[in-house]
């Protein structure tokens, strides 16, 4: 029951960092390949207030989303000339920055060794300290990120962030700033990668800097991958069931544990190759 | 000040670099987009000659050959199957972005499933005797490694700009369409281009192979680099060779200065502050391909 229940915090807590992604991707056509490493940095922001400073969850709520505002628009500052693979290839390049530094670091981060003890969350009415509470506080979070992308497709459905999605140019000829609208949806996606953080953080209770990898970034374009439409909350829920159902049957074979984690990434690998590949199909046939 | 050994120790690893980075600024060329499996073919030669080595203890001289052959094999499979027929597409660049990078982790979990994460070395005494020139010192290892990097650099030099292969392939990275009416065939020039990519990857994945250890994660790690130094040389061969070089000496200096697991934090960090401060031709090709869908 309890193995149950620690997976569903993870399927609660997928589905709220893949809402966060598909949003660019979805709204704007841009692949965000620094995804990860905004949600190791909120991890890791959140790890290191309530360790140096004493900050309790809502005080630190307050630091993570001001630090994921920064990066959002120091990310949308430096590509705002281009869009398309070259973004992804800078957010690559900044992805492995981080990377490195949260490696290397010794003194702020405490290198690879990562760190450790991380409190619980302790909101001013109630304190979290098991795993029911985990559970709905990561619900109340995801439920409160899909009412936000109603409200988003209510407002913008139609109009301007479409019109960003299929001709940036046209749009700036016609004297819209696309700067300013690029800027708000990755910093929406980054405010939303470093919540996620700063919750995976307090339920693990331990980061260090292998645990935010590229094959968690894999995952992540998989599941936005089968999503074709953000606002349609069941093609989430169902990708990202297909998507963790995966791992799970792969234990049933009962493999040695080093050889679980390369084939899981393979199987991945493999699927989303074939879904480029029967969409390209798709394409040509049209 | 740093002393001019760290500025020779640069070179000596730029020419590797710079082979990697020849090689991904021919397909670059050709096609027009990231292709981040040229770091998948670097990283599997690199395994390839590991195993045929010290697995199946192979001569050396045997295990490249094979290497070679086999990820000639890869390479051009994939660039028939899958680049060509991506390539036509409307926005062929982000997918084939996509779709290099998840053969790159593909092929980087196939390795760690078989190889298993840590760093491996193979003893092979290759010409390890020392030399030092005015208190410069490097091992004739290097030596060779640089002559010949500059050999294989000539001769592609050769072979793109005095015999009809290469005209032809040059004619087709300028204007693909234009090539198509005078009668080249396009898709035979891209196929060969990437032989040779492949071929320039496995060569310096041997050199690393002899020179430092191997690991699952330098396939990234170069095929960035090579990016980079190709970025900074304005996308053609000329510049992307100077910018290997320039990028091994930074490299260096940087080591030279910051602790060594900054190393390759100046690839990167160059990287981000180019694409930001470059002018906007570099990205867009003069002649766009009629594109379907």
């Amino acid at each position: 029951m309890d193995y149950f229940i620690h997976l569903s915090i993870h399927f609660v807590l997928y589905i709220f960092l893949v809402s966060g992604f598909c949003i660019l991707y979805n709204y704007t056509g841009l692949i965000n390949l620094s995804y990860v490493s905004i949600f190791a940095i909120g991890a890791y922001t959140f790890a290191l207030t309530s360790l140096h400073f004493n900050f309790n969850f809502i005080a630190a709520t307050f630091i993570v989303i001001c630090i994921a505002i920064i990066l959002g628009f120091f990310l949308s500052f430096f590509t705002n000339r281009f869009s398309g693979d070259y973004f992804a290839l800078v957010t690559l390049g900044f992805a492995m920055i981080v990377d490195v530094l949260l490696k290397n670091c010794n003194t702020i981060t405490n290198g690879p060794i990562g760190i450790s003890n991380i409190v619980k969350p302790n909101l001013i009415f109630f304190k979290i300290s098991n795993m029911y509470g985990f559970l709905s506080l990561f619900i109340v979070y995801t439920f409160v990120i899909l009412i936000f992308l109603k409200i988003l497709k209510r407002i913008y459905g139609t109009s301007i962030l479409l019109a960003l999605k299929e001709d940036e140019q046209l749009l700036n000829a016609l004297g819209k700033n696309t700067f300013n609208i690029k800027s708000i949806v990755i910093i929406i996606s980054s405010i939303i990668a470093a919540l996620a953080g700063q919750l995976y953080a307090t339920y693990i209770s331990f980061i260090d800097p292998y645990s935010f990898t590229l094959n968690m970034l894999l995952m992540i374009i998989l599941i936005s991958s089968l999503v074709s439409e953000i606002a349609k909350v069941y093609q989430i829920i169902i990708a990202v069931f297909a998507v963790m159902l995966i791992p799970e049957i792969i234990k049933i074979f009962r493999l040695p544990q080093e050889h679980i984690g390369p084939l899981q990434q393979i199987i991945y690998a493999i699927t989303m190759l074939c879904i480029i590949i029967l969409k390209a199909k798709k394409k040509v046939l049209q | 000040m740093f002393p001019l050994q760290v500025i020779i120790n640069g070179i000596i690893i730029g020419s590797i670099y710079s082979l990697v980075t020849v090689g991904f600024c021919i397909m670059y060329q050709q096609l027009r987009f990231i292709n981040l499996f040229h770091g998948a073919l670097y990283l599997i030669s690199s395994y390839l000659i590991y195993a045929f080595f010290s697995f199946m203890g192979l001569h050396f001289l045997l295990s490249n050959i094979f290497t070679i052959i086999i990820v000639l094999f890869l390479s051009l499979i994939v660039t028939n199957f899958f680049f060509i027929p991506f390539s036509n597409f409307n926005q062929s660049a982000s997918i084939l972005l996509i779709f290099s990078f998840v053969l790159l982790i593909l092929s980087q979990n196939i390795i760690i499933l078989f190889f298993y994460a840590d760093p491996k070395v193979i003893n092979y005494d290759f010409l390890n005797t020392p030399i030092s020139i005015n208190s410069i010192k490097f091992i004739y290892r290097h030596l060779f490694i640089f002559f010949l990097s500059i050999v294989i650099i000539f001769m592609l030099f050769l072979l793109l700009y005095k015999t009809k292969t290469g005209i032809k392939m040059r004619a087709v990275s300028d204007n693909s369409i234009l090539s198509e009416i005078k009668g080249i065939n396009s898709k035979k020039m891209i196929m060969i281009s990437s032989g040779i990519s492949s071929f320039l990857a496995s060569v310096s994945g041997s050199f690393n192979t002899l020179e430092c250890n191997i690991e699952p994660n330098m396939g990234f790690v170069m095929v960035f680099k090579a990016i980079t130094a190709t970025i900074l040389g304005g996308g053609n061969i000329h510049g992307a060779i100077l910018g290997a070089f320039i990028i091994g000496i930074l490299e260096n200096i940087s080591v030279w200065y910051f602790p060594s697991g900054f190393k390759n934090l100046i690839t990167f960090t160059l990287l981000i502050l180019i694409m930001f401060f470059k002018s906007k031709d570099i990205f867009e090709t003069k002649f766009k391909r009629e594109k379907t869908g």
